[in-house]
């Protein structure tokens, strides 16, 4: 187990290397920068200003440096004064090296556009909104997929089948695009049940995680029938059967249990599908999560923050997908990690 | 010596297509039975025939072109809408509505008429449904067949690049890449390839990046799928008999892989199709999309978005459009698949 | 049992969600606005960096200028300084500055306004050095304020400091006393006082920013002295940022003690102030353009709603070095073929004014249309097409041979007039016009390689010259020109109007350089003058500025 872990640590250090090499690249081939403006930049302060944010060097040379600022962590003693190009995301005191010593790590750079606020502050603050978000709306595709599965399994070809599965599929067929401003419009503007926009309240966050979530109760809803419907043919639930148990309590206490295991491994990359496509709602709903940030510092040319919501949203994504694969391994013992 | 060759190539895969001949028809003919009997997926059949047949004679069924503006009608709607839609008050009632009966679906902000763009529409969320699974399958299975017939470190480099490209969160890896295509071909020079493809991107209305961007993050759960079914048809009988006659390697996987594997692959890619759609739309919706005046869905809501309470038709009547597509999409691929594999249905 | 593991995840994730949902801010509201705020985090409140109308909005309330430019009128009054004097060759400026104006901070721990003391204990007041720092700052090449080419020409030395060649020494500002401040400028002009009302120019305190560098605008170290202090700063897209009155305010006549006590600005998309306004959670909103007729119909609305002067132009500027602009004909051809009342009425809707100079005429020394009734670029299909073809016989070509692209960054309201205009110039020179669009960065970057671009420029500070000098359109700024565009007697008459000293005169000079620029040898096309309108909830005392920004304190609030 561990060793698996370390390996697919190390192997996820390659893929975020490799990922942010092709962003850099990619981005750095477009024309424009994070320092146009309507009103022209005099050339001096141009120059200043790409010698103080590290721009000015050949592009190996500042992807390097780009590279170093975030991996290389720093021990050290010395008087620390954070500034826009020297803000740590990890600063751990380390008493026993000396009383003012910090290992400091993970320096992701300012938002070149903005010039008062560095990746790391975006980080703490607007990430975690999109992280509730993600879990909201994670919560209502669970709510809805897992009991419409079920019903659907229990009454396989019934009208409840079809009706829960078309319900499905209803979901699955309604892009976010659609769902997000529809629902804005009849619970906030014509009914006006429920806020129409804004972060912060439990009402505040129904619309746009029922937008997000109502998609991917879709794929639960499949996967939880079908694998009832596997695990109910199987022996151990028939010899139950056979023992004169309740059709209710066959299903609930043994068939239930072992048909979630499935479910419970797409729940982790689904989680980081939530998360990271919460761009649209975000924008419909006028919540402040990092979701925006990515799409306007593409067109700003904010390269330090596109590379670092890049980097970010990749790295979840394959730590995701190992907890998964480790969490498969220990549910089902007949799985080995290799 | 290529004679013979040729002539024992001829014979193995003469067998072999027969087999499949007879495997496969007892299968699709029992899948096609099965399919039949849904009825749902038989009517998203249908839609999507109308849907074809509504993208083919766009210019017979539109009633105005798409980019004609009629500015003096903008935003102007039929009477029925404003009894549809009880919040869009008529002028002559005291509203703001203008009504005017020319349009069955109402006028956009420029005055163009709403069901002739959604019935253009259809073309750009056709031909990206189409060109983004045919993208995909053709990268994918070329990656797989490659990587799982050859294995070894060859299996083991392009598939972690695959893993690579899984890192990548899907829609901002597309953002960044339309960004990338879109933008960078803004300067080059006449005469290099940069400008040529952004020329060739013009003259297609912008869709030739989509595919390209789309394709681009959506070809490694065939390379994938593919590889693995690769690995298992390489241990089987008919390839081990093409190999000891001496068929090349390319041979081997187009002649005698390929055609044994592409039958469930084309399934499974049928699954995807609403996704493209969908990401096509989100592509317009975001701005990224086709080039004005050029009609999308996902541009038409995302503009009929932004006057929503006023003209809730502008944005519901696309939004119906990319639904019922979508809709028709998820019910066929849904029945096929049940159709294909009994066992998800749970029938027997 | 370890199955039982999935519920135990399930119930963490809702404790997670109900935790982070609840646990969040529910702040008393006062005045919750959006106008003119925006959808995006504001990107800056730092006097000297601020480029953009939300965030000039906050720093005109945070801070104050030496001068305060009277929102309807749009006149310099005295803000900070009580008053000035001019030298005899109208170069020198002396202003008296307030001496009992203190820095102050919000304090969210005491929930009060804070006065600020040095190091030494003593209470910190605004002075002429810190006028001199600030204006020095917003000079400086280190700190590469964006909007340096405004700042640059005015103060004798300050171009030369600005492009690395002076030194800051050499910038002709000094600090006579604490309450004395002595500014030379460059050239003498009856334009310079609205120069002091600029946000670049306000106060800075330096040993805050000397402290905090770039993190000095954060509400828990910031240092302000205007009529609001900062309270809290909710950043990103859809965030806010809350004022509280600062009660340490020396009320003056142009700059009132505030009467009410928080003004929250929220960062929405227009489609959702309006939402919210309508679902009674914001007291000022914006309204879309797609929205207006439904507004103006309804009764509750439509008394809520008013129209006030905008302070921008919105226009296509024509590349004059590719063919068929390269001949003035076919530049004028193009800007008369352009229909600009169906822009403004059938389009836009909000009684936006269809442009027929390239200045705004609410600017002081403009131009305007009932002093000049002949003047500027008027629409005319029909002199339109009899020019194009004029030129067209001349060159011996036809309107096919062209395939002209129209550029500008992605917008739905640039896209929807660029595709009005692009059937007006199809249906009126029977050219065929292709639009192509770019996000903004790779815009500025390339709008110069394009036939014809659009473009905006909205005042920095409310004088015409702002419009004909610094838009670009002087071949001083060249570079800066994407038109590519130059005339020397445009030149001779811009440069004329800013030294002469009245006002009729100047008004006179530029009316020749308006006709220069727009129609005999035309760079641009004016298309409209853009409008500000918003809804106000009842009960809110409100002024109408006319400069874009509102000040706040001047408003009350009874319900």
């Amino acid at each position: 187990m561990a060793v698996f872990i370390i390996r697919r640590l190390l192997w996820m250090m390659l893929v975020l290397l490799v990922v942010s090499a092709i962003t850099f690249i990619l981005l750095r081939s477009v024309p424009g920068g994070p320092f146009n403006t309507e009103r022209g930049v005099p050339e001096p302060v141009q120059r200043s200003l790409e010698e103080k944010f590290n721009l000015s060097a050949p592009l190996p040379e500042q992807y390097l440096k780009y590279l170093t600022d975030i991996t290389i962590p720093r021990i050290t003693g010395e008087e620390f004064r954070r500034s826009l190009t020297n803000d740590y995301l990890i600063n751990m005191p380390l008493p026993f090296l000396g009383e003012k010593t910090y290992l400091r790590w993970m320096n992701f750079g300012p938002s070149l556009r903005v010039r008062s606020r560095t990746v790391n502050q975006l980080f703490l603050e607007n990430l975690p909104i999109s992280f509730q978000l993600g879990i909201a709306a994670l919560v209502v595709a669970v709510a809805i997929g897992v009991p419409s599965g079920v019903v659907a399994a229990l009454n396989r070809n019934s009208w409840l089948d079809y009706l829960s599965m078309g319900i499905a599929i209803t979901g699955v067929s309604v892009s976010i695009i659609v769902s997000a401003p529809l629902l804005q419009y009849l619970f906030g503007v014509q009914w006006k049940l429920l806020p129409a926009s804004g972060w912060g309240t439990l009402q505040q966050a129904i619309l746009p995680s029922f937008a997000l979530g109502f998609t991917y109760s879709a794929l639960l809803a499949r996967l939880t029938r079908a694998s009832l419907l596997q695990v109910m043919t199987e022996d151990y639930v028939r010899t139950a059967r056979a023992k004169g148990l309740s059709e209710r309590v066959v299903v609930i206490i043994h068939a239930l249990k072992n048909a979630l295991i499935p479910v419970v491994t797409v729940i982790g990359p689904l989680f980081a599908l939530l998360v990271t496509g919460t761009f649209v709602a975000e924008t419909i709903f006028a919540i402040p999560g990092m979701g925006r940030y990515f799409v306007t510092s593409v067109t700003n040319r904010d390269f330090t923050v596109v590379m670092g919501t890049i980097l970010l949203y990749a790295g979840f994504l394959v730590l995701a997908n190992m907890v998964v694969d480790i969490l498969y391994a220990w549910l089902d013992p007949r799985i080995r990690l290799s | 010596m290529a004679v013979v060759e040729g002539n024992r190539d001829l014979q193995s895969s003469d067998v072999v297509k027969l087999e499949t001949h007879i495997k496969g028809e007892s299968l699709w003919a029992s899948a096609g039975k099965r399919l039949l009997r849904n009825r749902l997926a038989v009517l998203g059949g249908i839609i999507i025939i109308l849907t074809i047949l509504l993208a083919i004679f766009a210019d017979a069924i539109a009633i105005k072109p798409y980019f004609e503006t009629d500015l003096p009608s903008g935003d102007s709607a039929p009477y029925w809408v404003t009894q549809v839609f009880t919040s869009m008050v008529p002028v002559e009632n005291g509203g703001y509505v203008k009504i005017n009966n020319d349009y069955p679906l109402g006028a956009d902000k420029l005055g163009r008429d709403i069901f002739s763009r959604i019935v253009y529409g259809t073309r750009i969320s056709l031909a990206v449904a189409l060109v983004g699974p045919i993208l995909a399958l053709a990268v994918g299975v070329g990656w797989g067949l490659v990587a799982g017939y050859f294995g070894g470190w060859i299996d083991n480099t392009m598939m972690r690049i695959v893993d690579i490209m899984y890192a990548f969160p899907t829609l901002l890896f597309i953002i960044l890449l339309m960004t990338f295509f879109r933008f960078s071909t803004a300067t080059p020079e006449p005469g290099s390839f940069a400008y040529a493809m952004g020329q060739l991107d013009k003259s297609m209305g912008g869709l030739l990046f989509i595919f390209v961007g789309i394709g681009l993050t959506s070809w490694m759960q065939m390379a994938r799928l593919v590889r693995g079914q690769v690995l298992s048809a390489r241990e089987k009988e008919y390839v081990e008999s093409a190999k000891s006659m001496g068929a090349t390697t390319p041979r081997i996987m187009w002649q005698h892989i390929l055609p044994n594997i592409m039958g469930p692959l084309i399934v499974a890619e049928t699954l995807t199709i609403p996704q493209y759609i969908s990401y096509e739309a989100f592509l317009s919706f975001i701005g990224l999309g086709v080039q004005v005046p050029t009609p999308s869905w996902g541009s038409m809501i995302s503009e009929g978005s932004r006057a929503v309470s006023s003209y809730p038709n502008q944005a519901i009547f696309p939004a119906l459009a990319l639904f019922v597509v979508m809709f028709a999409f998820n019910f066929l691929g849904d029945g096929l698949r049940d159709a294909l594999d009994p066992r998800m249905r749970g029938v027997e | 049992m370890k199955k039982g593991l999935f519920f135990v995840l399930l119930l963490a994730l809702f404790v997670a969600l109900i935790g982070g949902v609840v646990g969040a801010q529910d702040e008393p509201k006062v005045l919750v606005t959006g106008r003119q705020m925006g959808s995006s985090d504001i990107p800056t409140i730092d006097p000297a960096l601020a480029e953009d109308v939300p965030s000039v909005q906050v720093i005109d309330e945070l801070f104050v200028g030496l001068v305060r430019i009277n929102e309807e009128t749009a006149a310099a009054e005295p803000g900070m300084a009580t008053g000035w004097t001019v030298s005899d060759d109208g170069l020198t400026y002396t202003f008296s500055i307030r001496p009992d104006v203190p820095w102050v901070r919000y304090n969210a721990g005491s929930g009060a306004v804070e006065q600020l003391t040095d190091a030494d204990g003593n209470p910190m007041f605004v002075t002429a050095q810190d006028f001199a720092y600030g204006i020095l700052r917003a000079l400086s090449p280190e700190t590469a304020s964006p909007y340096l080419y405004v700042y640059q020409p005015w103060i004798a030395g300050g171009l030369a400091y600005a492009s690395g060649e002076g030194a800051m020494e050499d910038v002709a500002i000094r600090a006579v006393d604490a309450t004395t401040l002595e500014v030379t400028m460059a050239r003498a002009s009856s334009v310079t006082p609205l120069i002091f009302g600029m946000w670049g120019f306000m106060a800075q305190p330096q040993s805050i920013i000397d402290e905090y560098a770039e993190f000095w605008i954060d509400p828990e170290n910031i240092a302000t002295y205007g009529p609001f202090a900062l309270k809290e700063w909710v950043r990103g897209d859809g965030g806010s940022l809350t004022m509280i009155k600062n009660p340490l305010w020396p009320g003056t006549d142009a700059v009132p003690s505030s009467s009410i006590d928080e003004v929250q600005f929220v960062f929405l998309d227009e489609t959702v102030q309006l939402t919210n306004f309508e679902a009674g959670t914001l007291d000022v909103s914006e309204v879309p353009g797609t929205e207006i007729d439904r507004v103006r119909a309804s009764a509750e609305l439509s008394a809520a709603y008013a129209v006030s002067p905008g302070t921008c132009t919105y226009y296509y500027g024509f590349n004059v070095e590719r063919e068929p602009f390269t001949d003035a004909r076919a530049r004028l051809a193009f800007s008369m073929a352009i229909d600009r009342a169906a822009i403004t009425e059938d389009v836009l809707g909000a009684g936006e004014i269809p442009a027929n100079f390239f200045a705004l005429p609410s600017l002081n020394a403009a131009p305007v249309l009932a002093q000049f009734p002949e003047g500027g670029v008027f629409s005319d299909a029909a002199a339109a097409s009899a020019l194009w073809e004029e030129y067209l016989t001349d060159v011996g070509k036809s309107a096919s041979d062209f395939n002209l692209t129209l550029f500008h960054n992605e917008n739905t309201l640039h896209s929807t007039i660029a595709q009005a205009i692009q059937q007006m110039w199809s249906e009126t020179l029977g050219v065929t016009v292709q639009i192509a669009t770019a996000d903004f960065a790779t815009y500025l970057d390339t709008r110069g390689n394009y036939d014809v671009y659009r473009a905006g420029w909205c005042y920095d500070y409310p004088d015409a010259h702002n419009f004909y000098y610094d838009a670009g359109f002087h071949s001083d700024l060249i570079e800066e020109n994407d038109t590519h565009w130059t005339n020397s007697d445009y030149d001779a008459l811009i440069d004329q109007g800013f030294a002469a000293p009245t006002v009729e005169e100047r008004i006179n000079l530029y009316a020749q350089a308006e006709q220069i620029l727009v129609h005999d040898d035309p760079a641009m096309a004016p298309i409209y003058y853009y409008v500000t309108d918003d809804l106000t909830a009842p009960g809110i005392t409100r002024t109408y500025s006319n400069i874009t920004r509102e000040h706040y304190e001047k408003w009350d609030i009874n319900r």
